[in-house]
Parts: structure tokens; C-alpha cells; sequence
């Protein structure tokens, strides 16, 4: 079933400098407990597509087609967790302002802290968290919400080399027993690869999509795992070279 | 604990100790000095007055009662303008932020009014206000005020657009991220605008009791230099210190608690 989908989509900023044409005519659509990465070269609007999507931009032309059941929660690129709450506090944010039973939601969210271990960090400022913990708070004060498709900015751009591979597989492990849909947008071609059932690549700006990748490694092995199998490096080269190639 | 860290320790503590002796030490000097440069007459102590002096003219003021006027008359202006400006200043400044077309539209306003030297409206004020109170705490308002303002909507817009944009994503409206993002985030930088205008309203305090009063540390010390009381000048001049400081300290007690929660 196709969650959201994107239409002709596109995007023109106006500034006093003249206009510039950030995207153009975007087609896509996400399936239900889909994992889809949106990659493209740094400045080409993968994070204006993504904002676009979250409702946070409103599309110069275009539609957003979005079944009832759509939830859509945004996680924006670094962790944004605000360092005047405690953990506890900083999770139940989304409720808090969308006038939702507290209680309730405290409720969940302690569930979802307990089982992603950090239950004993609960009254913790996040400035006391390691990175890849922060990342995870984050992803479970997305997940409070119950939302069935997560936008996922970046989420991993702030973290050092070997957190962000281990963060990969967090994150992935979670929204997989949450069995959420998610949109991930990054610059990292690994990093889509490794974790995505689906890579969407967009070209440089004006974004278009340029090609799309059914990912076909073993789904059961972790984001780490997947990268050592052997036709990794092809999915690589393929959407690198599409990244590089000039715009027709 | 290893030697090396006892020794650390130590080291630490004894210089703690030296600064501390050395402060003391500074105030002594000073003060010992001056007692005895007016007792061997190396300066005149009818210009340069004495401690013992300055203490005797405190006593008096004292029995007469008229410290307690005194030092009431300006505590309750300073209190008064620091509070009124540091409210107001951050409402006009939530309002600003909330309106950019509004702060766009003011801001040459707020840059002219900044630049003025506030003094400069005494005349005015004395006028429109009537010489009173209401003139002395206007006065330290004028001084206060715009730079509150400009500080506070400063630190409100710079709050991360990434955490604005989350509350957003959440269905926030202004006031939601106002209340649950832009003022929590901006409570200290708020802290040190109550540091700086603590400073501020002193001097407009006191700038306000020299235009007009009939009482008030202010008066104090224009009274004493018209009628050439250097003891009254002096004595005023350390009450007022005594005073600022405890004031200061008070708002950086404040910040300290704050700190833990923000």
C-alpha cells in the first residue's frame, strides 16, 4: 500500500539575488514499512524534499498525496533534544504540545525507554548522554507520537565514524521491531545502501530523480553486515556514478 | 587518592588561600593609607576626607536617622526601574520576535534610541514627568530599557531553526514555541541581561536623583560637593558600593540557581 506520494512536486526559492530552482517535478511514492533513502550530491534539496514532505515547506507546484492512516514525525538533522529537560521530558514533547493524554503517553514512552535501554538514564540532561544514545532518544521522542512514517534528516551527520555505523544499526533495528516506514535522507551512499530496501537518487539542482535502486541484500543482516556482502560495492559504484553524472 | 593528586590538591587550596590573603591584604592597604595620609596631613582631609571621617559622618547619618531615607529612597527606585525594565524590555521584545514585520519596521527606531545618551532627556523628562520619583525611575527606565530590548529579541532569534523546526514538525504554533522552546532556551542569556541591567539601573538611578530629588544617595552626593562635605560624598560614594555589590550578588545567586535547571 502507497503511504504518501509525491507529484510533480517541485520548488522555486525567490530571493533578492533572483530565483533559484531548488526542485523540479519530483515523483515518488512510499510503501507501507518501507525503508527509503533519498541521496544526492550536498546542495541539491534532499533536506527540502524531506521538509517539504513533513509539511514544514509548502511546494511551489505539486502535490503531496497522503493516505488517512499517514502519521507523518520528523526528525531533524543533529538530535535536538533540549538540554533544560530531562530525557523523560524531552520524549514526551510531541504530546505535551499536541494537548494528548499524558498519561498515556508517559506510559508508552517508558515502555519504549525500557526496551531500548535507557530506562536509568530517564532522569538524565541529555548533555550526560553519549552521542549515540542522544540519537536514540531522539528516535524514541519520534516514535511517542505513534507515527507510521518517520523523516529521518541526516540523523547520523553529527556523529563520529564508528558511532554513526553503530548508530546505523540501531536505528534500523528500532524502526524495524516498531515496523515503521522511514525516509532517510543523506549525502552517505553507504550508509543508504546499507540500511534502505530502496535508494531514490536525485541529481544536482534543480533535484530531480534520477534513478532508483531496489536494494536486494539480505534484509535479516545488520546495516554493518550487509556492507561486507559482495555485490555492495556495485549498488556503490552505480549510484556514485549516477551522482556524478551531469544533468541531462 | 595518589601523592601526586594529594599534592594537586594541596597546591590548589594554598593558592586559594594567598588570593584571598591578598585581597584582604588590598583593602587594608588601601584603607590604612588613606586614614594615614589625612592624619600626616600629606593630603588636605578636607578634600580627600579620611575613613575614620567617613565613618563618623555614617554614624551621624545614622542618629539622625536619615540613612535608613537615604538608602531606602534609592534601593526602592533601583528596584523599582530594574524590575519595570527587564519585565517590560522582554515583553516588547517577545512581541518583536513574534512580529518580524513589526521588529523590521522598528529597528532604525531602536538603533537611534540605543545611541542616544539617555541623559540628554532629562530635561524632558522632568517636565513630563514632574520632578519626583516618577522622574528618577523613568530616567533609569530610558537607560534600561532599549538595551533589554534589543538583547532579549537578539537571544529570541537566535534559537536553532533545526528544534523550531521539530516543534513544527509536532503541530507547534508561536506560542507553543515560544512557551516550550524560545524562552526556555534564552533563560540565561535573560540571567545576564538582569547582570547587566542590575549595573544600569544604578546608574540611572543615580543619574536620576542628580537632575532631581530631595532625597536619595544621589542627592547625597550632589549636596555634599555643592556644600564641599567630601566626608558626605565619600561616605555616600561606599554606601552605594556596598549596596551595588549586594544587589549583583543577589542576581548572580539567581543565575547560579538557574543554571542547574537550564
Amino acid at each position: 500500500m502507497v503511504l504518501v506520494e509525491l507529484r510533480d512536486i517541485s520548488l522555486t526559492y525567490h530571493s533578492r539575488d533572483g530565483e533559484t530552482e531548488a526542485i523540479k517535478d519530483v515523483n515518488f511514492g512510499i510503501d507501507e514499512k518501507e525503508f527509503v533513502a533519498i541521496v544526492g550530491p550536498s546542495g541539491s534539496g534532499k533536506t527540502t524534499l524531506l521538509k517539504i514532505m513533513a509539511g514544514l515547506i509548502a511546494p511551489s507546484g505539486g502535490d503531496i498525496i497522503k493516505t488517512e492512516a499517514a502519521k507523518i514525525a520528523y526528525m531533524p538533522q543533529r538530535d535536538g533534544l533540549f538540554e533544560w529537560r530531562s530525557i523523560a521530558k524531552n520524549v514526551l514533547l510531541q504530546p505535551e504540545i499536541a494537548g494528548a493524554n499524558l498519561k498515556e503517553a508517559r506510559q508508552y514512552a517508558d515502555e519504549l525507554l525500557e526496551k531500548y535501554g535507557l530506562r536509568e538514564f530517564r532522569k538524565k540532561r541529555p548533555s550526560e548522554l553519549s552521542g549515540g544514545m542522544r540519537q536514540r532518544a531522539a528516535l524514541i521522542r519520534t516514535l511517542v507520537s505513534k507515527p507510521n512514517l518517520m523523516l529521518l534528516d541526516e540523523p547520523f551527520s553529527a556523529l563520529d565514524f564508528q558511532t554513526r555505523l553503530y548508530v546505523c544499526d540501531d536505528v534500523l533495528r528500532i524502526i524495524k521491531a516498531e515496523e515503521k516506514t522511514a525516509v532517510l535522507v543523506t549525502h552517505d551512499i553507504n550508509e543508504a545502501v546499507s540500511m534502505a530496501d530502496r535508494v531514490i537518487v536525485l541529481s544536482s539542482r534543480p533535484a530531480t530523480v534520477k534513478s532508483v535502486y531496489s536494494i536486494g541484500l539480505d534484509k535479516n543482516l545488520t546495516p554493518l553486515k550487509r556492507r561486507e556482502l559482495k555485490n555492495f560495492p556495485t549498488y556503490f559504484k552505480n549510484i556514485w556514478m549516477d551522482m556524478e553524472a551531469p544533468n541531462e | 587518592m595518589s601523592e601526586e593528586h594529594k599534592h594537586y590538591l594541596k597546591k590548589q587550596r594554598i593558592r586559594k588561600t594567598v588570593i584571598r590573603i591578598v585581597q584582604i591584604g588590598i583593602l587594608i592597604v588601601f584603607f590604612g593609607l588613606w586614614e594615614l595620609s589625612a592624619a600626616l596631613e600629606w593630603a588636605d582631609p578636607f578634600i580627600t576626607s579620611s575613613p575614620s571621617r567617613v565613618v563618623k559622618s555614617i554614624a551621624s547619618l545614622y542618629e539622625s536617622g536619615e540613612l535608613f531615607v537615604h538608602t531606602g529612597a534609592t534601593l526602592w527606585e533601583t528596584v523599582v526601574s530594574f524590575l519595570i525594565s527587564t519585565a517590560l524590555g522582554t515583553l516588547i521584545a517577545v512581541a518583536l520576535w513574534w512580529n518580524k514585520f513589526l521588529s523590521d519596521a522598528l529597528e532604525p527606531y531602536l538603533i537611534v534610541l540605543n545611541s542616544l545618551p539617555k541623559i540628554a532627556l532629562g530635561p524632558l523628562i522632568i517636565i513630563w514627568v514632574g520632578a519626583g520619583k516618577g522622574a528618577i525611575i523613568t530616567m533609569a527606565l530610558m537607560i534600561c530599557l532599549i538595551i533589554t530590548v534589543i538583547s532579549a529579541l537578539q537571544g529570541f532569534q537566535s534559537v536553532d531553526r533545526d528544534k523550531i523546526d521539530l516543534l513544527r514538525s509536532m503541530g507547534a504554533g508561536k506560542g507553543k514555541i515560544f512557551i516550550k522552546l524560545v524562552f526556555p532556551a534564552n533563560i540565561p542569556n535573560i540571567l545576564s541581561i538582569l547582570k547587566i541591567n542590575v549595573g544600569l539601573s544604578w546608574v540611572g538611578t543615580i543619574m536620576g536623583e542628580y537632575l532631581v530629588s530631595r532625597e536619595g544617595l544621589g542627592y547625597l552626593l550632589v549636596y555634599g560637593g555643592q556644600v564641599f562635605k567630601l566626608d558626605l560624598v565619600m561616605a555616600s560614594t561606599l554606601i552605594l558600593c556596598v549596596m551595588a555589590t549586594a544587589m549583583y550578588l543577589v542576581v548572580a545567586l539567581l543565575e547560579k540557581i538557574a543554571e542547574k535547571f537550564f
